[in-house]
This record gives C-alpha cells, sequence and structure tokens, in this order.
C-alpha cells in the first residue's frame, strides 16, 4: 500500500474509534503539557538567574582561592603580597589584591547588611564600583552581631549614618588574629535577597587590608582569598588556567553560573523523567486501546486479508494508528501548554519567557516514537490474525 | 495458455477447531475447472463447500495434495505470495457480504484497488465503473446500512470484479437474499461469466445450481456422484 494510503486507513479507523481514544489523547496531550512547562518555566528560570548573576557580578573577576585552609601552609600555595605582585604581572591582568573575609555568618536572617564606609576607594582595584549608583564609597559586610540587630531593627539604616562601628576582622579564614577597626557609616544598603534566596555577599576592599596591617603592625600577613581583574571577559578563562596550574582554585562567573543553575537542572532532569514517566504509562494504555481494537475489529481485518490486503498492510495500518494517536495527542499538548503560557503572560506581564521552540517538534517525535513502539505488539496481534478464524466466526 | 482455470490433484485439508478439535473439511479431492465457466459446488452444511472455496481462494493451505489456479501453484507459495494472489486472480463474494459498514459503496469497491497501490483518482473511476456494471451508479455514496440485503450483494460484487480478475469466488451469494435480489445477482454472475471471467459458487440454492455449467457435489469433504 502508498504510504498516502496507509496514513488514510490510518487516520480514518482512529478516528472512527473517537470515544476510546479521546482518554489516551488526553493522557499524551496533558502529559506533552508538562513536559513543555518544565522545558520553558526551566529554561526561563534559568535565564533570570543567569542575567541576575551577570548583574551582579563582575565579568572579569577571578576570584582565587589558596588550598591551605590554615593560611599557613607550604610556601608554594599560599597567597601573599609577593604572590599577588606576581599576578599583576600577568598578560591581560588588570590588577590583583587581597580579599580580607569578614565573618558574616553573624547575619539573624536571610539579609545582607552593606555598608558604605567613609573610606577613600583603591581606583586601581574596583573602578566598576565606581561607577553606578555608588560612586564614591566602599562597601562591606558588616562583621558585628550588635550591629546586626540594630540593623535589623531599622534596615533603612538610616540611625546609623555617621556611626562609628566596630570591625573585627579575621587574618585569614579559620585564623584567631582580628583586626578590630573603628569606621565611621557613611551610607547603608540593604542586600536584596536573590531569586534563590541567597544572601548576596561582598568582599571587603584592598583598604581593609592597610587597616588590618596597621593593626598588626609588621607581622607578614597571609590571605585565603585573593581577587583578580581581567583586562577583558574573554580574558579570564586564559587567567584562570594560569593560576590553576600554580596550584590555587579560582572561580569566576562561569563557575557561580555553574553552580547557581546546577540544582535548577537537576530540577528539570526530574521534572521531565517524572511527565516521560506518565508518558511511558500513557503509550503503555495505547497499546492496550490498540490490542482490544484489533480484537474488535477482527472481521474487518479479516474481510481485507481475503480481498488481498497483506499481513504486512494491516500491521502497517495498525502501527499507523499508534503514530497518528501520538502525533495528534502530542500536538494537542502544545496547544494546550501554549494557551496555558499566554494565559500566564497575561497575568505576570514582567516576566519574559524564554520558549525553547526546538522543544516542540522534539516532542511531537518523541511521542511519536513512544506511541509507534507501544503500537508493535498490537501490529503484530493484527499480522497474525487468522483470516479463516475470523471468517469462521461469522 | 492452459484451458484450466482450477486443477487440484488429491487436496486434503484438515483445520482444528477452537475446542482443538481436528476436523478434515477436504479428503483427497481432485478435480479440474476450466475457464469461463460457472461451476457450481452443492453439498450440505459442513460438506466441505466454503473450504474449498477457500482453498482455490489461498485463504486456506491444503496439507497435502497441489492445487494451481489460474497458472498459480499454490501449494507452494508463503501467505505473502497468496495474498498478492487473492488481490490478482480472484474475486470473493461472501454470503454476509463482507462490507465495512463505515465506508461508501464506492470505497467499499475501491478497497481491493488500495491495496494493489492504485492512485485515488484512478481508484474512484474504477469503482463507480464497476458500481454501474451491477446498476449501482445511484447508490455511490450510500453506506451499507442504507442499502437493502439485494445492494449490499451488488456492491460486493462490484468489490470482487473491481480488479478484474479472472475467477470469481462466490459463498452462498444468494443465502440471505430474497428471490428477487438473487436473481438481479445471479443475472451480474452470469454476465461476468459472460465477459470471461470464470465463477465458482459454494451453494445449496437450486436457482444457483440451475445457472451453472456444471455442479460438483461434496458430501463429508469427498465428491460425490450427484
Amino acid at each position: 500500500m502508498q504510504f498516502q494510503d496507509t496514513l488514510r486507513m490510518s487516520l480514518d479507523s482512529t478516528f472512527r474509534q473517537k470515544r476510546r481514544i479521546v482518554p489516551v489523547l488526553t493522557g499524551i496531550s496533558l502529559s506533552t503539557t508538562l513536559i513543555l512547562i518544565i522545558i520553558i518555566a526551566g529554561a526561563t528560570i534559568s535565564n533570570i538567574v543567569t542575567q541576575q548573576i551577570l548583574g551582579q557580578g563582575n565579568l572579569r573577576q577571578i576570584t582565587v582561592m589558596s588550598p591551605n585552609n590554615t593560611g599557613l601552609g607550604p610556601s608554594s600555595n599560599i597567597i601573599n603580597d609577593s604572590r599577588i605582585a606576581s599576578w599583576q604581572t600577568l598578560p591581560h591582568v588588570a590588577g590583583a589584591y587581597p580579599n580580607l573575609e569578614l565573618d558574616v555568618t553573624a547575619t539573624t536572617n536571610t539579609m545582607g547588611i552593606m555598608l558604605f564606609l567613609s573610606n577613600q576607594p583603591d581606583q586601581n582595584v574596583r573602578p566598576e564600583l565606581l561607577q553606578g549608583t555608588w560612586p564614591q564609597d566602599q562597601q562591606i559586610i558588616v562583621p558585628d552581631t550588635g550591629i546586626l540587630n540594630k540593623l535589623d531593627q531599622n534596615v533603612s539604616g538610616s540611625t546609623l549614618l555617621g556611626e562609628t562601628i566596630t570591625l573585627r576582622i579575621p587574618t585569614s579564614e579559620g585564623s584567631q588574629q582580628y583586626a578590630v577597626i573603628p569606621v565611621t557609616v557613611s551610607g547603608v544598603y540593604k542586600a536584596t535577597q536573590n531569586i534563590l534566596g541567597q544572601i548576596l555577599t561582598f568582599t571587603t576592599l584592598s583598604f581593609m587590608k592597610n587597616l588590618v596591617k596597621e593593626s598588626l603592625g609588621s607581622a607578614p600577613l597571609m590571605y585565603q582569598v585573593a581577587t583578580i581583574m581581567a583586562d577583558q571577559p574573554q580574558n579570564v578563562s586564559e587567567i584562570a588556567s594560569i593560576i590553576q596550574k600554580q596550584g590555587f582554585s579560582t572561580n569566576d562567573i562561569e563557575d557561580q553560573l555553574s553552580g547557581e543553575t546546577r540544582w535548577l537542572r537537576g530540577i528539570i532532569i526530574i521534572g521531565i523523567a517524572l511527565a516521560l514517566f506518565i508518558f511511558i504509562l500513557v503509550s503503555l494504555s495505547i497499546g492496550n486501546l490498540l490490542a482490544s481494537s484489533v480484537l474488535q475489529r477482527r472481521k474487518e481485518i479479516g474481510i481485507m486479508l481475503a480481498i488481498g490486503f497483506t499481513n504486512r498492510s494491516i500491521g502497517q495500518i495498525v502501527q499507523g494508528e499508534a503514530i497518528v494517536i501520538g502525533i495528534v495527542g502530542a500536538i494537542g499538548g502544545i496547544l494546550i501548554a501554549l494557551i496555558s503560557l499566554f494565559a500566564f503572560t497575561l497575568m505576570q506581564p514582567q516576566i519574559s519567557l524564554d520558549i525553547p521552540w526546538w522543544g516542540f517538534p522534539c516532542v511531537i517525535a518523541i511521542s511519536a516514537l513512544l506511541c509507534a513502539l507501544a503500537g508493535i505488539l498490537p501490529a503484530r496481534k493484527a499480522m497474525r490474525l487468522d483470516v479463516m478464524q475470523t471468517l469462521r466466526e461469522e | 495458455m492452459s484451458a484450466t482455470a482450477v486443477a487440484m490433484n488429491n487436496v486434503t485439508v484438515h483445520y482444528h477447531t477452537t475446542s482443538n478439535h481436528e476436523v478434515t473439511a477436504l479428503n483427497n479431492i481432485t478435480l479440474a475447472i476450466d475457464y469461463q465457466k460457472w461451476v457450481s459446488i452443492a453439498g450440505p452444511s459442513g460438506s466441505g463447500k466454503s473450504s474449498l472455496l477457500h482453498v482455490i481462494g489461498g485463504l486456506l493451505t491444503p496439507q497435502s495434495g497441489e492445487i494451481i489456479v489460474d497458472q498459480t501453484p499454490l501449494h507452494t507459495t508463503n501467505q505473502q505470495m497468496r495474498a498478492t494472489f487473492r488481490l490478482t486472480h480472484i474475486g470473493f463474494v461472501f454470503q454476509s457480504f463482507y462490507l465495512m459498514p463505515h465506508l461508501r459503496a464506492w470505497e467499499n469497491v475501491a478497497l481491493p484497488m488500495l491495496a494493489a497501490h492504485i492512485p485515488l483518482p484512478e481508484r474512484k473511476k474504477r469503482a463507480i465503473e464497476a458500481l454501474a456494471r451491477v446498476g449501482l451508479q445511484d447508490r455511490l455514496y450510500h453506506r451499507p446500512a442504507e442499502l437493502s440485503g439485494g445492494e449490499q450483494q451488488r456492491v460486493a460484487l462490484a468489490r470482487a470484479v473491481a480488479l478484474a480478475p479472472r475467477i470469481i469466488l462466490a459463498d452462498e451469494p444468494t443465502g440471505n437474499l430474497d428471490a428477487d435480489s438473487a436473481t438481479v445477482v445471479l443475472d451480474i454472475l452470469t454476465q461476468f461469466v459472460a465477459q470471461g471471467a470464470t465463477v465458482i459458487c459454494a451453494t445449496h440454492d437450486p436457482l444457483v445450481i440451475a445457472r451453472g455449467d456444471a455442479v460438483i457435489h461434496l458430501h463429508r469433504g469427498v465428491i460425490v456422484p450427484e
């Protein structure tokens, strides 16, 4: 039989069984909708998170971490002033400075507090901070619990303006030595949560190092973390590679993106796996539907065999029915998904949906394939039908 | 070309019932039927008339013996070849018409042509011509339920001759028809024979037997004298 004739016969026999196929079609459509909505929601959230991270972060920044937690390890992989000075001479490096990490574990809720201090900024190190909304001041995380409590009561921070606060700064992570530094608050900013509910974290600035140095006198400083700024974002990976070869681990915007979106990908994969599982169950029911349909149409199939249809063409018609159900169900699912998403965008116009259009032909193909697989056994059953037995039953 | 449309030599057919009893439908049948003849196969129920038609039509395979139909040795062919043989050499007419209830008259007639890969416009044209041959040119778009028994059998006749087979096998073609309808159907079959077809008809209707050129009497799967 010609392809279009097989298709016509399959379409005809499929839609003759309207009542029986409606539940199966509904199942396929809904599971297709579920898969598409998961994909679209995942892509949209991933896009939002990416934009947010890119918005917060610095595309040129590389955070360098020493593998030595105490800061007192072998001299080959410690971060100190001479090491930082050597990084400043690397190709494509615009600047390098140590991070003096503050004790931020005292935060009482998911909000971070960022203060603007009245010291002069180090313009060579963080020039980008001088652009945008905070033109003059530097930012740090408030480390002192008492001050945080005070800030929590008045998050606008206006009462803190002009006050002198005390910073306790460990010389390196895990170190018991602290620098105690009084600074004057020249501004307060309540840090917002990001979309994942995480606190935005900030690093101290290089001027703090001088304060610590003043506090510690002439003791040599080793740092747990340092920041290197590339001259261009595209040079970040090259610089990070050099630093990694020196025995340090690095973290840049790409790593952050990867970390932030990993859990999201996990949820999307679990969601799609669940939806596929439902899909497979529905496909199995197609197998059942077609098998019982073959039984019901024994006489019809017997007549067709008697007048010259081959067993193979009968099998192709039944197989075609399965594929038709798969395709029609998937198209129904796509329509439901599009209508739902359209309704969603009407309700939430501020959210721009990231629709992966490639997903639509994919789900149609997957649906057709799964249903074709489910149709194999009923098709074989139809092919094996004994024409004489069906005619004798009459 | 040989003048023998059907040649059977010591053909024996057994089959198993659903309760797994073995039935000998045909026992050492030897016969020859010439082209352009109307041969009736007569006998009581269970005598093997339908089985003989089904063996000639390639629906049943004999366990032993040789059968050559329209130059095709059916005893050596596989299932696929027999299906193609039925399509191109045989036209079947059944007592219960066996029309597809959801298809219109012309679509029922065009069904074998669909299996023969004939394009749709040609199928429709030939189906309309075949329906005109049986006098149903005004019933093209009727479904079987909208036709009388006689008209349904005429649609089945049109379907049987749609691909111009040389042999028409009719199993009790008038069994479900009143006398007037039966006469119309028999007239059409006579007309087919006149146009070159060979008609082999399983029946116990004396009207049908009277139309034929020869009668083969069967009793318990064996050919017996009249």
